[in-house]
């Protein structure tokens, strides 16, 4: 004999109730961990794309899969590194394609005024040059590269971060540091004998 | 040339931002080539990192944030219309599922009340075993014929099951008249197992006379009719006339 189970209408309200009550708590929670990881996930894509809107899109983006996946990813460690890494790779993603890379090249062309007390870090020449070398390197070197040079990140906070020992975040930085110096060095001359 | 040797040396240095020390530190303050070399690379890696930071520690603008809870705020608002089109969805295929369950399941019940009223005929009696022996319209026609349906269905009474199951469903039925159907089976029962009493219920009776009883004639009376005689004109009021 077959027999068939109707879902009480109020207990269907109860769990829709305790659901949305749920999402609710979810919600303010993230909302606190958005003033500390904003930035971050930001200036990480900003220091891939080198452009402010598209920095503003993937970090806005990242923010939202991490929504998504903060149920999973409450534990503050964990939830840094994801949106690190998610971050990153939305950026990557974003560097790469040609009809964005076209748009910001354009962007570039246009003379950006940069607060920077260096006269050569605010040359345009400098960083479009800097940009390409950026580029050329490596995503694990570019990566421990960018976090290690945001305000207040020591070595052993990228190194929690990463997840990796603290000795080859040292060796990742020395190679990407080598790496743009020796693709660098050559523009340097040049600034400098003009 | 003897700085080539320390220029790999500085270089490294610059890069992971130490101080030379040792026969480095002395060579550094003899030769002023590889002093300006020295000078040259930290330069390059100060810009370097200045022109990334400047990148990396750009102030997230309000915008984005007031962007983001708004996003986020249809994000869950979203997420509930989802729940509620998934709670309506699943009550509808519920729903669907059961009036599906009950129409299939009405023809296999009604078949099922069927096969209770004739047994024998749904579970032993197949198409395929009959089709071996004498048909059911032969065995109708010539009594014979059902004898040997009866000694066919003896022997495969054994194996055939006596309640009908899902798989006699799928079987063809046998094609009887419906005023046929119901005697036939009774009959088959009845025959079941019996071929003797089939033999004896079809067994020629011998012919009887019939007693006659002779009636007598009806006898009729012969009947005299009179002829008319004449009467008088008075008696009749239009003569009068």
């Amino acid at each position: 004999m077959q027999e068939l189970v109707l879902t009480q209408p109020s207990r269907a309200a109860e769990t829709e109730w305790a659901r949305e009550a749920a999402s609710a708590s979810l919600r303010r929670e993230f909302e606190e961990r958005l003033a500390e990881c904003g930035p971050l996930a930001f200036r990480v894509a900003r220091g891939v794309l080198r452009n402010t809107a598209d920095a503003e899109d993937v970090a806005q983006e990242a923010l939202l899969r991490a929504y998504r996946q903060f149920g999973r990813l409450r534990e503050r460690t964990r939830f840094r590194a994801w949106l690190v890494r998610i971050t990153f790779r939305l950026a990557l993603d974003r560097a790469r394609s040609a009809k964005r890379r076209e748009q910001r090249e354009t962007l570039w062309a246009q003379p950006v005024p940069r607060p920077t007390t260096e006269d050569l870090a605010a040359s345009t020449e400098f960083q479009e040059h800097l940009a390409h070398a950026l580029d050329e390197l490596s995503p694990k070197l570019r990566l421990v590269l960018l976090l290690a040079a945001m305000d207040g990140h020591t070595l052993d906070e990228v190194s929690a971060l990463l997840g990796l020992p603290i000795g080859t975040v040292k060796s990742r930085l020395f190679v990407a540091r080598k790496q743009l110096a020796e693709k660098l060095r050559c523009h340097v001359k040049n600034t400098k004998t003009r | 040339m003897p700085c080539e040797k320390y220029q790999d040396a500085l270089t490294d240095l610059a890069a992971k931002g130490a101080e030379p020390a040792g026969d480095v530190r002395a060579h550094l303050d003899s030769c002023v080539a590889c002093g300006s070399y020295m000078e040259q690379e930290r330069f390059l890696l100060k810009s370097i990192d200045s022109g990334i930071r400047s990148d990396v520690n750009a102030a997230l603008p309000a915008a984005v944030v007031q962007r983001l809870q708004a996003r986020l705020a249809q994000e869950s608002a979203f997420e509930r219309r989802v729940l509620r089109h998934w709670i309506f969805a699943g009550a509808g295929a519920a729903f669907v599922v059961a009036v599906l369950v009950l129409l299939i399941a009405r023809p296999v019940g009604r078949f099922r009340s069927h096969a209770k009223l004739e047994p024998t005929l749904a579970a032993s009696v197949k198409p395929s075993e009959l089709a071996e022996g004498p048909s059911i319209s032969a065995a109708v026609s010539n009594p014979r014929a059902l004898i040997a349906i009866a000694k066919t269905t003896r022997q495969k009474s054994a194996e055939a099951l006596p309640v009908i199951s899902s798989s006699n469903l799928h079987e063809p039925e046998v094609l009887v008249p419906s005023d046929e159907r119901e005697a036939l089976a009774r009959f088959v029962n009845g025959l079941h197992g019996q071929p003797e009493v089939a033999e004896a219920f079809l067994a020629h009776a011998p012919r009887q006379s019939e007693p006659s009883f002779p009636l007598p004639l009806i006898q009729i009376a012969h009947l005299e009719i009179p002829a008319l005689e004449p009467s008088d004109d008075r008696d009749h009021p239009a003569s009068e006339k």
